[in-house]
C-alpha cells in the first residue's frame, strides 16, 4: 500500500511536469484503513466527492471517482484551500468510502496482486494533449518508478477517473 | 353530418385554449425519443410542433365530411391525433425499423387488434415505391413518466403523432405535400408529376450514397480507434498523419508513445504535433542546435522518427527521458538522441 505522504512526495518531485497522480483508492493506506488525519475538509464537486487534507507541509486535494474506484490526487496551495468557497470541515461519508473501496477492488480483477500502480498525468501549457505516465510504487524504497510491464495497456485504460475529466478537475 | 363553418370555428377556438398543452406534449415526446435514440446509437434529428390553429382550420375544412361535431365531446383527441407532432429524421433507411421499435418501447402505442376496415389509426406504415414514405406512430405517455412530474398530469389524455422518415424522403414528402394541400385540386400537373418521379429516382440513388458514406465513415472511425501495436502500424499511421514516407526506428518511437499516451491510436496521434509542417520545423530547429553540439549532431539522423521526437520534445521530453532510462541493452540511436536533447536542454533552445 502507498501512503498519502508518498503520493505528495511524488507529485512534489514532478511538480513541473505532472499535475495529478491517479491511483486505485484501496491502494491508499489512509483511505483503506479509515485513517485520514484531522484537518481535512470536504470539497463539493458536481459529480464526485473530494477532500483536501494536510500531508506534512503540503496539502493534497483528493478527488474520489466512486464508480471508477479511483482517487485523483494533486497538490494545492494553502491559498487554494482557503479560497475553496464550498469546503466544509469533516470527512467523506463512510458509505461513499466503502463503495469506492469495493469498486476499486472489483476494477483490479485480481490482476495486480500486491502491485501498486498509478498514473502521473500532465498536460502541456499550450496543448490539450494529456501525458499519461504509468508508475509503480516500490514499497521498500518508498519511491515511484516507471512501470512498463505487461499490464501497461490495461492499467492505462482502467486507472482513469472518466473520459475528459482532466480539464474539469482544477480547483 | 358534416362540420359547419361555425362548428369548425368553435373547435379551433377550443384548440387555441388548449394549444400550450399539445406543444408541451410534443416537446416532451421529442426529448424522450431523442434521448432513447441516442442511447441506441441511431443517428437522427428531431423536430416537434403543436399544430397551428390555421393548419387545424384547414384540416377540419378539408375533412369536414369525415367528422361529426358530437365526436369532439370532451377532448379534441383521440378524434384528432396529430395536434401534437414529432418528426424523427433519419439518415439511413435501415434505421427506420429499430427507431419504430424504440418509439413503441419508450411510449404507449394503443392496441388496435380489431380494426373493422383494416385502416389502423395508431400505426401506419407508408412505403409507396413512388409515393409518400414514412411511418406514423400515435403515442401517449407511460404512467411512470406521467407520474414523474406534476407538470405532466394534464398530458394523460393527449396523443402525439410521431413520424419516422429519412431526411431524403422528407424532402420528397414535403414537396408533394405542398402540391397536395396548397394547389386548387390537390393533384400534380403532368410536369409536376414527372418531376416528382424524377426526384424519387434521384433520392433513391442519393440514399444509397448516404448509406455507403456513413458505412465508410464508421469503418474509418473503427480504424482510428484501433490501437497501434506494431512498428508497421505506426509507420502507416504516421505516414497518414504527415503525408509522406516515414523511416527510422519506429519500434522505439512506438515504445515512447506507449509510455506517454493513454492509448496509441490514429485518433490520439492526430492530437500530437506530427504534421509534415511540424516535422520540418522541428528538424530545422534540431539541425540548428546540433550544429554547435557534436554529441547531438552524432545522434541526429535524417529520418522522420528523429524529427517526430524533436517535434514532441517540448511536451514529452521529460517523460521520454524517464522512459529511456528503463531501456536495457545497447544504447540505441533514439536513446542517444533523447539523452543528447536532454543534455543541451533542447526545449529551452528553440
Amino acid at each position: 500500500m502507498v501512503q498519502l505522504r508518498d503520493i505528495a512526495k511524488a507529485l512534489d518531485e514532478d511538480r513541473d511536469g505532472y499535475e495529478y497522480l491517479d491511483v486505485f483508492a484501496d491502494d491508499i493506506y489512509e483511505l483503506r484503513e479509515g485513517k485520514l488525519s484531522g484537518g481535512g475538509r470536504t470539497v463539493r464537486r458536481e459529480s464526485h466527492p473530494a477532500l483536501t487534507i494536510p500531508v506534512e507541509d503540503k496539502i493534497l486535494l483528493i478527488e474520489l471517482y466512486v464508480e471508477q474506484g479511483i482517487a485523483r490526487c494533486r497538490l494545492v496551495s494553502a491559498q487554494d484551500q482557503a479560497t475553496e468557497s464550498s469546503s466544509v470541515e469533516g470527512m467523506i461519508p463512510g458509505d461513499v468510502l466503502q463503495r469506492l473501496l469495493q469498486v476499486a477492488r472489483e476494477k483490479k480483477e485480481g490482476l495486480l496482486g500486491g502491485l501498486v500502480l498509478g498514473m502521473l498525468i500532465g498536460r502541456g501549457s499550450r496543448s490539450p494533449v494529456e501525458i499519461v505516465l504509468a508508475m509503480q510504487f516500490d514499497p521498500v524504497s518508498k519511491r515511484w518508478q516507471l512501470y512498463d510491464g505487461p499490464l501497461l495497456r490495461w492499467a492505462k485504460q482502467t486507472i482513469q477517473p472518466a473520459a475528459g475529466v482532466g480539464s474539469a478537475a482544477s480547483t | 353530418v358534416a362540420l359547419t363553418e361555425l362548428q369548425i370555428s368553435k373547435l379551433v377556438e377550443r384548440y387555441i385554449r388548449e394549444q400550450d398543452r399539445y406543444g408541451k406534449m410534443a416537446g416532451l415526446v421529442s426529448r424522450h425519443a431523442s434521448a432513447r435514440l441516442r442511447d441506441d446509437a441511431i443517428p437522427h434529428m428531431v423536430t416537434f410542433r403543436g399544430k397551428s390553429p390555421e393548419s387545424l382550420r384547414g384540416k377540419l375544412t378539408r375533412d369536414r365530411a369525415k367528422h361529426s361535431f358530437d365526436s369532439f365531446d370532451g377532448e379534441l383527441t383521440p378524434t384528432l391525433l396529430d395536434l401534437a407532432g414529432v418528426r424523427v429524421l433519419l439518415y439511413r433507411p435501415q434505421d427506420i425499423e429499430p427507431t419504430c421499435i424504440a418509439i413503441e418501447e419508450a411510449f404507449v402505442v394503443p392496441a388496435e387488434d380489431d380494426v373493422p376496415d383494416g385502416k389502423k389509426r395508431f400505426r401506419r406504415d407508408h412505403d409507396m415505391p413512388q409515393g409518400y414514405r414514412a411511418r406514423h406512430r400515435i403515442v401517449t405517455l407511460h404512467d411512470e413518466l406521467l407520474g414523474s412530474d406534476p407538470e405532466f398530469a394534464n398530458l394523460k389524455p393527449v396523443h402525439c403523432e410521431v413520424q419516422v422518415v429519412t431526411l431524403l424522403d422528407h424532402i420528397w414528402n414535403e414537396l408533394e405535400h405542398d402540391i397536395k394541400y396548397k394547389t386548387p385540386d390537390g393533384q400534380p400537373s403532368d410536369e409536376q408529376g414527372a418531376l416528382l418521379r424524377s426526384l424519387r429516382r434521384e433520392i433513391d440513388t442519393a440514399q444509397t450514397t448516404v448509406v455507403d458514406l456513413m458505412d465508410a465513415t464508421d469503418r474509418q472511425r473503427g480504424r482510428n480507434r484501433t490501437a497501434i501495436e506494431s512498428a508497421q502500424a505506426l509507420q502507416q499511421a504516421l505516414q497518414d498523419r504527415c503525408g509522406r514516407e516515414v523511416n527510422g526506428d519506429l519500434q522505439r518511437l512506438l515504445d515512447l508513445l506507449r509510455g506517454v499516451m493513454r492509448e496509441v491510436t490514429p485518433a490520439s496521434m492526430s492530437q500530437l504535433s506530427l504534421s509534415g509542417e511540424d516535422l520540418d520545423g522541428a528538424m530545422a530547429r534540431l539541425r540548428a542546435v546540433a550544429a554547435t553540439h557534436p554529441d547531438l549532431e552524432n545522434a541526429v539522423r535524417d529520418d522522420e522518427v528523429t524529427a517526430a521526437i524533436a517535434a514532441l520534445w517540448p511536451l514529452h521530453g521529460r517523460a521520454f527521458m524517464k522512459i529511456v532510462k528503463t531501456w536495457r541493452g545497447p544504447r540505441s540511436q533514439v536513446r542517444r538522441l533523447i539523452e543528447s536533447l536532454n543534455d543541451v536542454s533542447f526545449q529551452g533552445m528553440v
